[in-house]
């Protein structure tokens, strides 16, 4: 697992507790696809984290529920540094990241962070600017990285799953939204 | 053999074969050899359908179970929170045969075929619903099935969460039903707490096997023998929730 450094993945099992923590809510916090914008703003402003990790976690919580709906037979496990020990990629979470749409969480994001904190930094341009960038994350966690501990090969099996309806019902179908050419970007590379 | 194992769960005289029925012990007939796993007590879990293979455990001489045959003595079916409503409607398994049989308002037979799509193979799942596992191991008994994979997540006699009481531990079945060929277990249980529950076989099991099964000889059943071909592998390797804890035992006869 080189190219899912151990610093993202310590971050990304940490974000429900450090949410759950800003809401002041003991309730299991339902997932990246469901951010507050006032918390990823707030986490950004402290430097703990940065909106190309947000993105990350995203497309990461992607990959979880793909795994999850469409090759579940593979239970893998990732090895947390922070935490000292093995953690499951299809945890709890399953039921939260079913109910939400990718496009839920990286367009609502992304508009309303410009929206609201734009004046500052231009995520909209910023983010798909770079979206190569996260493209390219996606397929290097699915083939180079994730596919050598799956039963079920995530390579030979992405053409029909990014064509299916329900893959294809996670972005959202305006032509102007990040997850559509995210989504379109990621077809015409794999 | 597995077509005549479903045929003799049904009583002739209460029930009447359709064609569709006819025809599918048929088939089930020529399936040749297959590898059968058999879930008692399974309840509405399904994990054995992604877990309980070759590629995930180690040891295994069998990549996946072709037919797998699960049992339970209340009837989930029915019920509209039953875990098969939504464990097999994702895009990763395509359902292509379904037939139910209704034997009475608590029992009932589901038939289902399944293609795993990502793995690009199929399975049979047989689900008897309101059934006590030892209704099931009597026919697989005089049918002459074969079970390649006893998968025993959470014995509801041994722990005593069952709500049928009066039962036999499934963990006893290699040793009471050698016709079986039972060659594979994955249970929480491992060869220490078989061993324990051997120690109380007079007293507490011996009663409950002769009401199930009046024409076994108990008297001579040589315990010790049977619990030394058992070979337990300690990390069954099954890393998903609440599977942990599983080990193998290997039964070699």
């Amino acid at each position: 697992m080189n190219y899912l450094k151990d610093d993202f993945l310590r971050k990304y099992f940490s974000i429900n507790e450090k949410i759950c923590a800003l809401n002041h809510s003991t309730e299991s916090y339902s997932g990246f696809f469901n951010l507050k914008t006032s918390n990823v703003k707030w986490l950004i402003e402290r430097g703990e984290y940065t909106i190309e990790f947000f993105i990350k976690a995203l497309i990461f919580s992607l990959i979880q529920k793909v795994i999850f709906r469409f090759l579940p037979e593979n239970h893998i496990y990732l090895y947390n540094w922070g935490f000292n020990s093995y953690q499951s990629l299809l945890g709890p979470k399953n039921q939260f990241i079913y109910r939400h749409k990718f496009s839920n969480g990286s367009d609502s994001l992304i508009q309303n962070l410009s929206k609201r904190y734009g004046s500052k930094h231009d995520y909209t341009s910023k983010i798909e600017k770079e979206i190569d960038k996260y493209v390219d994350f996606t397929i290097i966690t699915l083939i180079g990285e994730l596919d050598s501990v799956c039963i079920t090969s995530l390579k030979d099996n992405f053409s029909w799953i990014i064509n299916h309806e329900e893959f294809k019902s996670e972005f959202s179908e305006d032509p102007l939204s990040f997850s559509n050419k995210f989504y379109n970007s990621l077809k015409s590379k794999l | 053999m597995l077509g005549e194992f479903l045929s003799n769960t049904l009583n002739p005289s209460e029930y009447k074969a359709s064609d569709q029925l006819r025809s599918l012990i048929k088939e089930l007939n020529e399936l040749g050899e297959s590898r059968v796993l058999f879930y008692p007590s399974s309840s509405d879990d399904y994990s054995d359908v992604l877990y309980a293979n070759g590629r995930m455990i180690t040891g295994l001489d069998f990549e996946f179970p072709d037919v797998y045959i699960h049992t339970d003595a209340n009837n989930f079916v029915n019920i509209p929170t039953h875990r098969s409503l939504y464990f097999f409607r994702t895009p990763s398994f395509s359902e292509f045969f379904f037939l139910k049989i209704e034997i009475s308002n608590k029992k009932c037979i589901r038939i289902r075929k399944f293609k795993r799509n990502g793995l690009n193979s199929e399975f049979w799942l047989i689900e008897f619903s309101g059934f006590r596992n030892e209704d099931i191991v009597k026919p697989m008994l005089s049918s002459n099935l074969n079970i390649d994979l006893l998968y025993n997540h959470c014995d509801g006699i041994f722990s005593g969460m069952g709500d049928a009481t009066g039962g036999i531990p499934p963990l006893f079945y290699w040793i009471l039903f050698p016709e079986l060929g039972i060659k594979y277990s994955l249970s929480e249980y491992d060869i220490e707490r078989l061993k324990s529950e051997v120690l109380k076989f007079q007293e507490k099991w011996k009663y409950q096997i002769k009401v199930h099964f009046p024409e076994l000889n108990t008297d001579n059943l040589n315990l010790d023998q049977g619990l030394e071909i058992i070979d337990y592998q300690h990390d069954s390797l099954v890393r998903n929730r609440g599977n942990e804890n599983l080990k193998m035992g290997l039964y070699s006869y």
